[in-house]
């Protein structure tokens, strides 16, 4: 009897306990209390900070940010979430669907486009971060690209961004009497000359993998070319004649180029390892450059057919909708935070070179160009800024971004039509009609 | 006697609360997940949480029988399943084999033989590429370059054939490792006076493996093919790192997703998947059961 006793005793606690500890959802904070501790503390606001920048001296910079911040803001207590870049999206998206968005996210203009037209983002927050600063501190472009297609708020607060454009190299270049790279003939002419398989030596390498990053590289040849990705109605025309002619270009041009579906990777290894006579990529290239002491001897343009197509994506600053009013009000402080002079510099010195200045101010200040990187590039490291300025994006026509052009690039609609095409060969006309109808699906959503 | 029937359903309710707490367990991180997916999949659901999930009935299953691509990713499914299974294990076995044999450095060599399955993931792909890159690969240097078999070099993740062949390759690689301690810990319980009466009466080698060895080892075999059969059915990560071309059931769940952001449809797959999956499971188990 009494053995039955208690093994129903030990049975109940172990249900007990176990339901209770399943019944607890936050970490139990009341403090213990004690007879002297009869005044209540100060209420503490903890807030999350979501960014793609995982490497350890990165997280250690934005935890000195964070910590300046802290000191001057003592009710609020922040704290970073790094996660790699590889599977950030699949990580917002989970957190999304859980309710689980941490207040402060990093974002992009693709990701913002996306995060905007699923309702999770609150871009009223951001015209109060930006208002309080001042439209004029930013370029005129990168507020501009920001702009919500539905309301005249912005998808983020812009922070930094990168300019993407050809790098070349320019001892090559001089050796056979080519000019710089800038316009499609010149770059299908040095392609051409300087390509050279048998040696392994290719005359130009980009993006050409099903990812957002072919994406980006084509954009800028489809912009130099004036195709646009929707018609003044805002229906999509991937099929136009323009939109044509930049595919066959880009064709064309990975007949030099090394063979298969390139990304990050292969681009940067062929051109920082000196496979290929030019690259197309970001200047987040310009950090792998230094390190090689290549900074002089490598040079930037910018490609132009009918019109030249300064591309570049802006890095932002979003806040959740699904956080506590004051939880919001913190995270503004934070943003704000992080567009003053010290802060916002130390954000750019993470990686100089790849992450330039949205704010007038910072371009022209000392201490930022102080860098040794941006010094070893000289005059290419001080025009990128001013590239913000002229922004051209696939979407962003006439002051305003289409709505679904988030859910376009999310759905990787045109680097699957183009790997497709110059990958595996397929046919181009049949590759475009069946994204043509992916995109008019897309829209009519 | 009717003290004894007392104190039996005593006990039973005694038995009962003790795997009360396993059974709630169970039902929150199993039996709940599986019904809400279940509920999910006659729903249209959106990204964000506080749009309401929109009752569509039987469409995103109609969606999926009437897609290609899903037939298509369910076929090249099977196809991967069979042959990695087949590969993996066969590969295992003949290693387990050798190595069940005295030699020197066979501590060594044991050790070596798990060390794919061992390292991340992540670092062997990576290896992977490096070894077929277009410039600087390894695969390339001999077939291309010292070699000559082929004039120059092929688009190893991006041929729909070669990339198949490859992430085949990559997984028999990977896993037969497990396949083989799972087999050598099955050849070591073998009671060595079998073959000692077999030789006794004559048996060779490969007789011995035939009447001796192999049916021996035959319940550890079985139950390798359906784990491996299930996991492999479900493979995500290294196929999809390697290449995008071998569009395989979890690639294409994931893709619905994460991708094009469709979780009702998602949630249809899994059930489509589950059904088959359980399928298999209880046929295998009912021949399993007759032996």
């Amino acid at each position: 009897m009494k053995k039955r006793i208690l093994s129903s005793v030990i049975a109940l606690v172990m249900l007990l306990s176990l339901s209770l500890t399943g019944c607890s959802t936050t970490p139990s904070t009341t403090p213990t209390t004690t007879p002297e501790a009869t005044v209540e503390p100060a209420k503490t606001i903890t807030i999350e900070f979501i960014h793609s920048q995982p490497e350890e001296e990165r997280v250690t910079a934005i935890q000195k940010n964070i910590d300046e911040f802290m000191k001057t803001n003592p009710g609020i207590v922040v704290e970073q979430v790094p996660v790699p870049e590889d599977s950030y999206m699949t990580k917002l998206t989970t957190l999304i669907a859980s309710k689980q968005l941490p207040a402060i996210m990093e974002s992009n203009i693709d990701w913002g486009r996306l995060l905007n037209s699923e309702g999770v983002i609150d871009a009223k927050a951001h015209t109060e971060v930006i208002n309080t600063k001042g439209k004029d501190a930013f370029f005129k472009g990168a507020l501009e690209i920001l702009q919500a297609p539905d309301s005249s708020d912005y998808i983020g607060v812009p922070v930094s961004g990168w300019v993407a454009g050809i790098w070349y190299n320019k001892a090559l270049f001089t050796e056979k009497g080519l000019e710089a790279p800038t316009t499609w003939d010149n770059i299908l002419k040095a392609a051409k000359t300087l390509n050279d398989p048998a040696k392994k030596k290719y005359g130009i390498v980009f993006a050409t993998e099903e990812s957002d990053f072919t994406e980006q590289t084509f954009t800028q040849i489809a912009l130099s070319n004036n195709a646009e990705l929707f018609d003044a109605d805002g229906k999509p025309r991937f099929n136009s004649p323009e939109m044509k002619e930049a595919i066959q270009f880009y064709k064309e041009l990975y007949k030099y180029s090394p063979q298969g579906s390139n990304g990050v990777t292969q681009v940067k290894d062929a051109f920082v390892g000196g496979n290929a006579a030019m690259g197309i990529y970001s200047t987040y290239i310009m950090g792998a450059l230094y390190e090689q002491g290549m900074a002089d001897k490598i040079g930037f343009a910018v490609p132009e057919n009918k019109s030249a197509a300064g591309f570049g994506m802006l890095t932002t600053l979003a806040v959740s909708n699904m956080v506590s009013a004051e939880e919001r009000e913190a995270a503004k402080k934070f943003i704000g935070f992080m567009l003053e002079k010290q802060s916002n510099i130390a954000w750019l010195h993470m990686s100089p070179g790849g992450a330039n200045p949205v704010l007038k101010e910072i371009a022209a200040d000392e201490q930022y160009k102080s860098n040794e990187l941006l010094k070893a590039f000289g005059e290419t490291s001080s025009k990128v800024p001013e590239a913000f300025n002229e922004l051209k994006m696939l979407g962003f026509q006439d002051g305003e971004s289409h709505p679904k052009m988030g859910n376009i690039t999310a759905k990787l609609v045109i680097p699957k039509a183009l790997n497709a095409i110059l990958v595996q060969n397929a046919n181009i006309d049949k590759e475009i009609e069946k994204a043509q109808k992916e995109m008019e699906q897309i829209v009519n959503e | 006697m009717p003290r004894k029937n007392t104190l039996k359903k005593a006990e039973a309710r005694l038995g009962f609360l003790f795997i009360l707490p396993s059974l709630i367990l169970i039902a929150s991180i199993i039996i709940y997940p599986l019904c809400y997916n279940i509920v999910l999949s006659f729903h249209k659901v959106a990204l964000n949480p506080l749009k309401q999930p929109k009752f569509i009935g039987f469409s995103n299953y109609m969606n999926l029988l009437t897609d290609g691509d899903f037939i298509k990713s369910l076929m090249l499914t099977f196809l991967y399943v069979i042959i990695t299974v087949a590969t993996s294990t066969t590969v295992g076995l003949l290693i387990a084999l050798l190595m069940n044999r005295k030699f020197k450095g066979r501590g060594i060599a044991r050790s070596l033989v798990i060390l794919p399955y061992v390292a991340p993931v992540i670092s062997l792909v990576f290896v992977w590429q490096y070894m077929f890159n277009g410039i600087y690969g390894v695969a390339n240097y001999l077939t291309v370059d010292k070699l000559h078999i082929f004039n120059a070099a092929p688009a190893w993740f991006d041929h729909p054939i070669l990339s198949m062949v490859l992430v085949i390759l990559f997984d028999t690689w990977r896993v037969f490792p497990y396949s083989f301690m799972m087999i050598l810990a099955a050849l070591q319980a073998i009671d060595g006076s079998l073959y000692e009466a077999a030789m006794i009466d004559g048996a060779g080698s490969w007789k011995q493996f035939w009447a001796i060895t192999l049916p021996e080892i035959a319940p550890v075999l079985g139950s390798l093919v359906v784990l491996r059969s299930i996991w492999n059915f479900y493979k995500f990560d290294d196929v999809y790192l390697l290449t995008k071309q071998v569009p395989i059931m979890g690639v294409y769940l994931y893709q619905t997703a994460f991708s094009i952001y469709d979780f009702g449809l998602a949630a249809a797959i899994t059930v489509a998947l589950f059904i088959i999956v359980m399928t298999f499971v209880l046929f295998v188990k009912r021949k399993v059961s007759r032996i």
